[in-house]
């Protein structure tokens, strides 16, 4: 299994109280899974998402990628590990408002490499695949909804990772553009990635290789 | 943004700075030497020397650099702007001259003239030569680009 | 290559795109840099015009007529020309009072210096036989014999390339040109008592009087005493006040405290004047890179959510705040250059104080301590803020801004 989390918890503490916003997930997920996650504002999908990124430590259990215990690893290791291996698109504003669409979705090729002539320059043509070569110049102000999110599924891509994570990808976007997006990451899941997608849209289930539900920190 | 609207708005920018820093300098040149850094007194009884001529002749610089500086920031046209630098260059060449060479100040080192005149008007002379010269490259410069992405 | 995007390009970035924060945050530092450096030539000026003093005044005691004693330290510190006389045989006098080692005599004068605007120069003639503090620093320009009709210029004296000074219409040969020292030894001329005579009577021939009843074969302007050892200088002004009447004292070491306590006094005043400059300056540094980096969380937590490390993270934040620091540092050590170099006869004369700059390295150092300062204080400030925000959870960060 590429991913594979066990008892996996997350508490916050909300005034007086704790309240578990992941309670007790077991999960798993394999080469080529586009795995879709349901669930109402406030179910924890995003504290869940977070956790498999290496983005947010669980209170308990533990989440392994590609065989890495990833909250075993150092912040260098896991650092280093997510930039190689899990593409992860945030909900929102995913770019750097003050680099080009290039720029951003070359940079995390270029954290790690020494010198740009170790990149594998590639951006240009994920760029051309997703629609928006032509803006590739273009700031992030200047791009519409959903061409700023195919610009982050780019930067996402980039570097060939084993895993892709993606937070409410086609929150604000019409049904044109929403397609083109899911169309996308089922290309990229048929490529042998994992793309696990979260979203409270019930209307987008025909894509993914598996529909789940999550409701209360609980994984249905 | 687009671009050029960005362009614009530097340009307009760097024109009301560059008009603001003229007059400015033009009105320090203009005073200073009767004010300031104010130059030896004259004697009524005796032949005026050469810093007093330094401060009257600066007068009519300052004046004359306050004014075109007063132009740039007033005309909307924005095509002023190196003709008014090219001649900001000059004014500041002059500027340089008067208290150095073409007039004078006072030899002794520690008369006024000599400690505070002398090195205020070349200090401000040297800041107009560098504002008008930047303001000339930076134009021509940008011209050139507009010209290259014209063709 | 144009293409290339990294971390330290980033941080270039951010500051244009933040281009008013980055001018003011450049600004308060260049503020900073500015009292920091100018403050500090300032003060080593002040303490090298002291230093110059000090070894130029060479005797332990001066004696003047009395009542001239304000006017004898004009000449000697801010070189305002003055002539005043008392009888010869007080030398002879003061040889004899007990713990007095060495005495000297001086001649004072005043003449308008003919080679350009009538500004007033003194001279003092001095007798080359007992002399002991005006040859010993004429010897560090001059290795010859003072002559008849030579004269040595302090290093203010204005004079042409012919190597001749006219006084009263006559020529006297410019032996050597001293040192500047900062004080009013820079507008003396020193010539032997001989010359200074025959300047008078050049004076007199052209009318001019100094006072009528000078007699000026057996009138001196001060006496300069060295103690002997084992002697203290209030015993010995003492044993002179006993001996000899009519005279006034004045203690070389007393001008010279006098001096340290303005100076000491203008040294609070700058120091507590930098202090409130750098609180100032730090504090709005603290609260521009607070709200800068809180704005940035989410700028962060998509660096760290691309697979970036804290340090890295961490790294964007110092190389901007290393950037606007040294970018203010040279603006300020520039601004306070553009005013203390050009400017620094005219601080000097303002400051009524001795004034020397400081040789070329050690001005050199205190740019290079300043720029360090500079290009530090920011960072550390920043790197409080980034430290802290990168230790919270990448995905709270995110949110933060939402």
């Amino acid at each position: 299994m590429l991913i594979e989390v066990n008892h996996l918890t997350r508490e916050y503490r909300r005034g007086k109280n704790n309240v578990q916003a992941v309670d007790n997930i077991h999960f798993t997920a394999d080469k080529g899974d586009f795995v879709i996650i349901k669930g109402e504002s406030g179910s924890g999908k995003s504290t869940f998402l977070s956790m498999l990124a290496g983005l947010l430590h669980p209170t308990s259990g533990s989440v392994f990628v590609i065989g890495k215990n990833i909250y075993e690893l150092s912040d260098k290791e896991l650092s280093c590990f997510r930039n190689s291996h899990i593409g992860y698109i945030p909900q929102g504003h995913e770019l750097l408002s003050e680099l080009t669409v290039y720029e951003n979705v070359v940079l995390p090729q270029r954290l790690y490499r020494k010198t740009y002539s170790d990149i594998n320059d590639n951006a240009d043509k994920l760029l051309k695949k997703l629609g928006i070569g032509e803006l590739r110049n273009s700031y992030p102000c200047e791009l519409s909804g959903g061409e700023r999110k195919r610009a982050a599924i780019a930067r996402a891509i980039a570097n060939s990772p084993d895993v892709i994570l993606a937070d409410e990808p086609t929150n604000d976007l019409d049904g044109n553009n929403t397609a083109i997006v899911l169309e996308a990451f089922s290309e990229i899941a048929k490529s042998g990635t994992v793309v696990i997608m979260i979203t409270h849209d019930n209307h987008i289930s025909s894509y993914g290789s598996r529909i789940m539900t999550m409701k209360n920190g609980k994984l249905v | 943004m687009s671009s050029t609207v960005i362009g614009n708005n530097k340009t307009k920018i760097r024109k009301y700075f560059l008009g603001a820093a003229f007059l400015l300098i033009g009105l320090l040149i203009a005073i200073g030497p009767q004010t300031i850094f104010a130059v030896c007194p004259k004697d009524p009884d005796s032949m005026a020397m050469a810093c007093y001529y330094t401060a009257r002749i600066s007068v009519g610089i300052g004046t004359v650099i306050a004014a075109l500086g007063l132009i740039q920031l007033v005309i909307r046209n924005n095509g002023f702007g190196s003709g008014i630098s090219t001649a900001e260059l000059l004014l500041g060449i002059l500027v340089l001259l008067i208290p150095t060479i073409l007039v004078g100040v006072c030899k002794g080192e520690h008369m006024h003239c000599h400690s505070a005149t002398l090195p205020a008007l070349i200090i401000l002379g040297v800041l107009l030569i560098v504002l008008s010269v930047t303001d000339i490259v930076i134009g021509f410069v940008g011209r050139n680009k507009r010209n290259n992405n014209e063709k | 290559m144009k293409n290339d995007i990294s971390l330290t390009k980033l941080s270039f970035i951010n500051i244009k795109k933040h281009s008013f924060r980055s001018l003011g945050l450049i600004t308060m530092t260049a503020i900073l840099s500015l009292f920091l450096f100018g403050g500090s030539v300032l003060l080593l000026s002040l303490d090298k015009g002291l230093e110059s003093m000090s070894t130029r005044l060479g005797a332990d005691i001066m004696v003047v007529p009395i009542g001239y004693d304000k006017e004898a330290e004009g000449v000697l510190l801010r070189g305002e020309p003055s002539y005043f006389y008392f009888d010869k045989s007080v030398e002879t006098k003061l040889a004899k009072v007990d713990g007095v080692d060495k005495v000297t005599s001086q001649f004072f004068l005043t003449s308008s210096n003919q080679d350009c605007c009538s500004v007033p120069v003194q001279f003092i003639g001095f007798d080359p036989n007992t002399d002991f503090v005006v040859q010993p620093w004429i010897r560090e320009n001059y290795s010859g014999r003072i002559t008849e009709n030579s004269i040595i210029i302090g290093n203010d004296i204005l004079h042409d390339e012919s190597g001749s000074m006219k006084f009263f219409d006559k020529e006297y040969e410019i032996a050597a040109v001293l040192d500047e020292t900062g004080t009013g030894f820079d507008t003396d001329v020193y010539a032997d008592i001989v010359t200074v005579k025959s300047l008078f009577e050049a004076a007199k021939e052209k009318g001019f009087g100094f006072t009528d009843d000078i007699d000026f074969e057996n009138s001196i302007s001060s006496v300069l005493i060295k103690i002997s050892d084992g002697y203290d200088i209030d015993t010995v002004v003492h044993n002179i006040r006993m001996n000899i009447d009519g005279v006034q004292i004045i203690k070389g070491q007393t001008m010279t405290a006098e001096i340290a306590d303005n100076l000491n006094g203008f040294r609070i005043f700058l120091l507590v004047l930098l202090l409130l400059t750098s609180i100032f300056s730090i504090i709005v540094l603290i609260l521009t890179f607070s709200l800068s980096v809180n704005e940035r969380r989410r700028e962060f937590g998509i660096l760290r959510s691309i697979g970036a490390t804290r340090g890295m993270v961490i790294s964007v934040v110092i190389k901007e705040a290393v950037i606007i620091g040294i970018s203010g540092g040279i603006i300020g050590v520039a601004f306070s250059s553009l005013i203390l170099f050009p400017f620094n006869t005219y601080i000097g004369d303002s400051v009524k104080l001795p004034y020397l700059l400081p040789n070329s390295w050690v001005i050199i150092v205190v740019i290079i301590l300043t720029l360090i300062l500079s290009a530090v204080i920011p960072p550390i400030i920043a790197s409080c803020f980034a430290v802290k925000i990168s230790r919270s959870e990448t995905y709270l960060t995110m949110r933060d801004n939402d």
